[in-house]
């Protein structure tokens, strides 16, 4: 028997249509079900619910946002020698599980900027305070200055003659436009990571945010990475959305070295069949 | 143009595959069996450590020859138990309950509690060890 393509295309579009169907009813028992679905996040839940709430109000991101556990990752350039160097000496959790792992976020370190922007971001707050607007990153409470007054970011930072590096480095921030809020960061401890990865960063890395309210509701952010001593061209470390909180309440979320401590002791170590590794007495 | 029959099957499935959500775990889940869930009765809880980055339940079962068994098993973190409905008195030391656990794929007697019943029958659920889509926490495919 001589098949013709129209039945083979026919052949196909049933198979989808019911595949469609099938996928839709695995959706619906899945969102009925808590044995089958749980949202990861409030982002999650809200972005179902909310709508636009109306066009975005000019030189404004003030408020409680909520986003998704991690942002989107960009691909990452080729590096450096000296880049290569570092790369090669951070183990992470995916390579080396987390228990061999030299992630500083294993003993709650500070993520620093930029990983404070990409890494556990299910919420973010902005406030203005007399020429600067505070960011409020809910994980570990963290609070950042980012100075709108003109001054221009410090350069030479941790070298002779230049301020020291800090955790959360320096930061000045200008609008782009009616709705984008530019956030530059240099002088950003290099003893943390990029993310969890493993990438590593120089003090001197320049480090631009930019958040656009794309409506009340939505905002919108990117993480550029210009690095001249790591990376041999800049490159767009994250992408995520955000939500506005409609009660703007946060969440509590804090890394306790304790605990973690604790998580590395009673699971880490086992699962990796290496109990005999323990690194804090019970 | 003439259409092969391969050439369609292959057209149907690079068309199905185009349409399955991108599935990744919120932390590395490759230690555990995640194809066999082992469910531990009569487990009474010892200690509850409510804490990031997950809440663990440590627990005490008897093997079949009346031995006490020292389990430990890991939830989730704080904000996902508590979208999951735990919170931080759903279990307390002394709790007699029902574990649904994926057992780490080294011998000791850890994992990921994917489900827990209650003296009452009533049930909680882990949300770590699932695949995330969509937004969602999902229970993996045991298939």
């Amino acid at each position: 028997m001589k098949i013709r393509p129209v039945a083979y295309f026919a052949l196909i579009v049933g198979v989808l249509v019911l595949s469609s169907v099938a996928v839709a009813q695995d959706e619906q028992r899945r969102q009925n079900d808590p044995s089958q679905s749980i949202p990861a996040s409030r982002f999650a839940i809200l972005s179902k619910s909310l709508g636009t709430g109306g066009p975005a109000p000019k030189h404004d991101v003030i408020g409680v946002w909520a986003g998704p556990l991690e942002a989107e990752r960009g691909e990452v350039p080729a590096m450096t020698p000296l880049g290569q160097k570092l790369f090669s000496m951070n183990k992470t959790e995916k390579k080396d599980g987390w228990a061999n792992s030299n992630d500083p976020w294993k003993t709650c370190d500070p993520f620093g900027v930029p990983r404070i922007a990409v890494n556990e971001i299910r919420g973010v707050s902005f406030a203005q305070m007399p020429n600067k607007i505070v960011v409020l990153h809910q994980y570990n409470r963290v609070w950042r200055e980012v100075w709108t007054d003109g001054r221009a970011l410090p350069k030479n930072v941790g070298m002779k003659g230049g301020p020291d590096a800090k955790w959360y480095g320096y930061s000045v921030g200008h609008w782009d436009g009616d709705n984008t809020l530019v956030i530059d960061t240099t002088g950003s401890d290099d003893s943390e990571w990029l993310d969890s990865r493993g990438y590593p960063h120089s003090v001197q890395g320049i480090f631009e945010e930019r958040y656009t309210r794309a409506d009340h509701n939505h905002l919108e952010m990117t993480v550029t990475v210009d690095d001249p001593k790591i990376y041999t061209k800049p490159f767009v470390l994250g992408t995520s959305k955000f939500v506005w909180v409609p009660n703007q309440e946060s969440e509590e979320q804090i890394c306790v070295p304790s605990e973690a401590i604790s998580y590395v002791n009673i699971i880490s170590i086992p699962v990796a069949g290496e109990k005999e590794k323990k690194t804090n007495k019970q | 143009m003439k259409i092969r029959p391969v050439a369609c099957f292959g057209l149907v499935v690079a068309v199905l595959a185009a349409g399955v959500p991108l599935l990744f775990a919120h932390h590395g889940s490759a230690a555990y069996d995640m194809t066999k869930e082992v469910v531990l009765k009569q487990a009474m809880v010892t200690k509850v450590l409510w804490a990031n980055p997950h809440t663990l339940l440590m627990f005490d079962v008897k093997d079949d020859q009346g031995n006490v068994q020292h389990w430990a098993g890991e939830t989730g973190s704080l904000n996902s138990l508590y979208l999951a409905g735990w919170t931080r008195n759903s279990v307390a030391p002394g709790d007699m309950i029902t574990v649904y656990i994926y057992r780490a794929k080294a011998s000791a007697k850890v994992g990921i509690v994917t489900k827990v019943v209650l003296a009452d029958g009533s049930a909680l659920y882990g949300p770590f060890g699932r695949q995330q889509v969509d937004g969602q926490f999902v229970a993996p495919s045991t298939k």
